[in-house]
């Protein structure tokens, strides 16, 4: 056991938060804002990296990668998220989209599609999710049909982020009807820009442009845009959401909130001239978020450890949702309770303490336990495949 | 970084777990419990002899060489068996203790016989009239021309019956801390044993005039704290492996219950309200054992982990506490029954929350090195 990144890891991070602090602009207070000018930053603070060799630095070099070490690769993972994910939605072609086409694409997809993934130039949506398809994501009822020499899609996705700017969609759909609700389902690279597609905004606590509504009225999908088997779509996707759970570093947020919850309650004083860091139940507050951030950040690793050593299994990423998830949660109410009453106050207003920050992060951190498979469906994976308890 | 354990960790588990699977069973675990003096001696001496208990003692002086981290291994396994043992105690404070006070001839000698023997060292620290490890004590070191001598009582002192040697935390005449060695067996020693809900044998030890030999002072006011400080230090660590093996068990007892049990036609794991309580455990569960491991190697790296010490503390106590619960709630009637295995793990596990640094006792001292 070693519980220290490699220094050379070490030295990449400073590198990497030395160019940020130079790349993000004042005005950037992360991902999920509402601000026009976040989508085209991403971009372009994604083309940035690319030029680095910092983008796909996990991917192999045949598709733009340079094979970098997995720590590396946990270290861009966890600068960026404490940093609100300045690169936007290519987070997701990086982690986890890049590597599904590694595994099932042809080559002619591979060099299509990866090229532009690792030029960060491109960004895609995931349209996995239906009205009447969440958790039970193989309910869903998207169809492709056969037309002249293409799919035509019809149907709703929805809860699609980044929807708005995506020029792809990773699209998960029903092509035959199956015996079972698993099979018959295919996975589609859809250019967003194809005539039939429609896509609404929801309004959300986040703010008005978190996710979306995505409209398919006969919707014409070339052949060659069929990743993976026709009728296997659910492997695929399930080997997808596998990378996914893997690719989070919910935990390097939280060092960020402590940090300046620990900065906040030993510089701010109460009415009677203490520091607030001197109240029994702020000191308990930090102490516990402190030991939980620790544990977040091992479970998180553990991960990557089995994976490194050809061991990781699908218990372990669960573990490790459910943690980091509930952490957030959290550290945004331990937080709201240190700041107290103004804590209810929105970024931007003066008197909000750390402008906003614990608000934000409340609100953001809601939907946390419930996207990438809530954590009720983590918790059966648990109990089912790690405790061998019956369904 | 790299979380996994190497060969030879995975050979010392799996020889511990082989050893506790043949020798012991619940029913030893009780007889053991019931005995005079609470341990499973016939288990420490076995794991002495195979060097075992003394896996991070140094090289030169016969150790193992290996580090906490190791130790905190064989810990868990312990626990999973329910196996009460002076590991902590020896191994986890009399060992770092020694290690961390200036070394003399009686030191170096008491470490070698760790290193070498089944004997056992254990502390004596908490007051009959104090709070716990670290309060100050009552109990005086009195020193005058004919040789010193200790008087007091102390609370709470593990495995006493089968110690040799007690690590005793005294005030001296100037008012600092010191810290003295006595043997056990020395004149004016008495000791009685606790009632207590725990696994470990609990005592509590009367010192009347003990006279303290040539060199018995081992440590005096800063040192002495600092030293006290990283035996127990290393001990809440490993007693916290222990109790992470306490939630081994109960995970599983409670998924065997849960697949077995039916009700209203249905196995109870398939309700999701007990499925989810035994997630719950897994999940703290592994927790725990993470933090256990890192602190553990921070404290071989001869870092200062205070920090990780007591966060780790405060976070095991906050979680077995309901991992406690909840297990009992899975097994419904029958895991309250002295009968069912249960009430073994559950008492450690509640007991441990106690020891080594409460919940508050730890908070604050994590606060303190958290710049609070
Ligand atoms: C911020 C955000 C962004 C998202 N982005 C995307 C995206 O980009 N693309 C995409 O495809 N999807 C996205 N999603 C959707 C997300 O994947 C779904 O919300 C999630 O799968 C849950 O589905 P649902 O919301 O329909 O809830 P439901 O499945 O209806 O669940 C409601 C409640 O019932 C519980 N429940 C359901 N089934 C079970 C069961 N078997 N056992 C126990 N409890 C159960 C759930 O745990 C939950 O508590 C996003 C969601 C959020 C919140």
């Amino acid at each position: 056991m070693e519980f220290e990144f490699p220094a050379e890891a070490e030295q990449f991070r400073a590198e990497l938060r030395a160019f940020m602090d130079a790349e993000l602009p004042e005005w950037w207070k992360g991902l999920f804002h509402d601000d026009d000018r976040i989508y085209p930053f991403t971009r372009e603070f994604c083309m940035k990296l690319a030029e680095r060799d910092w983008l796909t630095m996990s991917w192999p070099v045949e598709h733009g990668g340079v094979d970098a070490d997995v720590w590396r690769q946990m270290v861009v993972r966890e600068e960026m998220w404490a940093a609100g994910e300045p690169r936007g939605p290519q987070y997701m072609s990086l982690n986890y989209i890049g590597p599904m086409l590694m595994d099932f694409g042809t080559a002619d997809q591979q060099e299509r599609f990866l090229k532009p993934m690792a030029g960060g130039e491109v960004m895609w949506c995931q349209g996995f999710s239906e009205p009447e398809a969440g958790s039970d994501l193989a309910a869903l009822s998207t169809k492709a049909t056969d037309a002249d020499g293409c799919f035509l899609v019809n149907g709703q996705k929805i809860w699609t982020s980044y929807a708005t700017a995506a020029d792809w969609c990773l699209l998960l759909c029903r092509t035959d009807p199956g015996e079972r609700k698993h099979q018959g389902l295919s996975m589609l690279l859809v250019d967003m820009n194809t005539p039939g597609i429609t896509v609404r905004p929801i309004d959300s606590m986040g703010g008005p442009k978190e996710f979306n509504e995505v409209f398919f009225d006969d919707v014409e999908v070339p052949y060659d845009c069929l990743v993976g088997p026709r009728g296997d779509g659910w492997r695929v996707a399930i080997s997808t959401l596998a990378h996914e759970r893997v690719g989070a570093a919910l935990h390097a947020r939280v060092k960020v909130l402590l940090d300046a919850l620990i900065e906040y309650a030993t510089t701010t004083k109460d009415e009677n001239g203490q520091p607030l860091a001197l109240r029994p139940s702020v000191r308990s507050g930090l102490v516990r978020l402190q030991a939980r951030y620790r544990a977040a950040r091992l479970l998180c690793y553990r991960i990557v450890s089995a994976m490194a050593a050809g061991v990781a299994n699908d218990v372990d990423p669960a573990v490790s949702k459910v943690f980091s998830s509930e952490l957030n949660i959290l550290i945004g109410n331990i937080g709201l309770d240190i700041v107290g009453a103004r804590g209810q106050l929105t970024t931007g207003d003066g008197l909000a303490p750390l402008d906003g920050l614990m608000n934000d992060h409340w609100v953001h951190s809601i939907p946390q336990p419930i996207a990438m498979g809530t954590n009720e469906i983590q918790r059966n994976i648990i109990a089912q495949r790690g405790l061998g308890l019956p369904r | 970084m790299d979380l996994m354990l190497s060969d030879t960790q995975e050979m010392i588990r799996d020889g511990a777990r082989r050893l506790l699977a043949d020798t012991l069973d619940p029913d030893m675990v009780r007889e053991v419990e019931a005995s005079a003096d609470g341990v499973n001696a016939e288990i420490w001496a076995q794991m002495a002899e195979l060097g075992w208990t003394a896996l991070a003692l140094p090289e030169d002086i016969g150790g193992g060489g290996a580090g906490l981290v190791d130790l905190c291994l064989l810990g868990e396994e312990l626990g999973r068996a329910a196996a009460s043992t002076p590991l902590v105690a020896t191994a986890g404070f009399a060992a770092a203790f020694l290690q961390a006070v200036e070394p003399t001839a009686l030191t170096r000698s008491m470490l070698s016989t760790l290193a070498t023997s089944d004997a056992v060292i254990t502390p004596a620290l908490a007051d009959a009239a104090g709070r716990d490890e670290r309060s100050a004590p009552a109990s005086v070191l009195t020193e005058t021309d004919a040789g010193a001598t200790i008087s007091g009582a102390k609370a709470m002192v593990p495995c006493a019956s089968v110690a040799q040697v007690l690590l005793v935390s005294l005030r001296a005449s100037d008012g600092e801390a010191a810290v003295v060695a006595v043997d056990r067996d020395a004149a004016g020693v008495r000791w009685a044993r606790h009632g207590a809900t725990g696994g470990d044998p609990l005592f509590h030890v009367e010192f009347d005039n003990v006279s303290v030999p040539a060199g018995g002072v081992l440590a005096r006011g800063r040192a002495a704290q600092q030293a006290i400080d990283a035996g127990l230090d290393a001990a809440a660590v490993l007693a916290t492996a222990e109790a992470v093996g306490c939630c081994e068990g109960m995970i599983r007892l409670g998924s065997e219950y849960a697949s077995n049990r039916q009700q209203f036609g249905r196995v109870i794991g398939s309700y999701q309200a007990v499925a989810h309580r035994l997630a719950d455990m897994r999940i703290n569960t592994d927790a725990c054992r993470l933090l256990v491991a890192e602190t553990a190697w921070l404290l071989d790296q001869g870092r200062d982990a205070t920090l990780e010490v007591a966060g780790t503390k405060v976070f095991a106590n906050e979680v077995m506490v309901d991992m406690v619960h909840a297990a009992h709630t899975v097994h419904g009637a029958i895991g309250y029954t002295t009968e069912y295995d249960l009430q073994l793990y559950t008492r450690r596990a509640r007991a441990f929350c106690l020891s080594h640094g409460d919940t508050d006792a730890q908070t604050e001292r994590a606060a303190v090195a958290l710049g609070l």
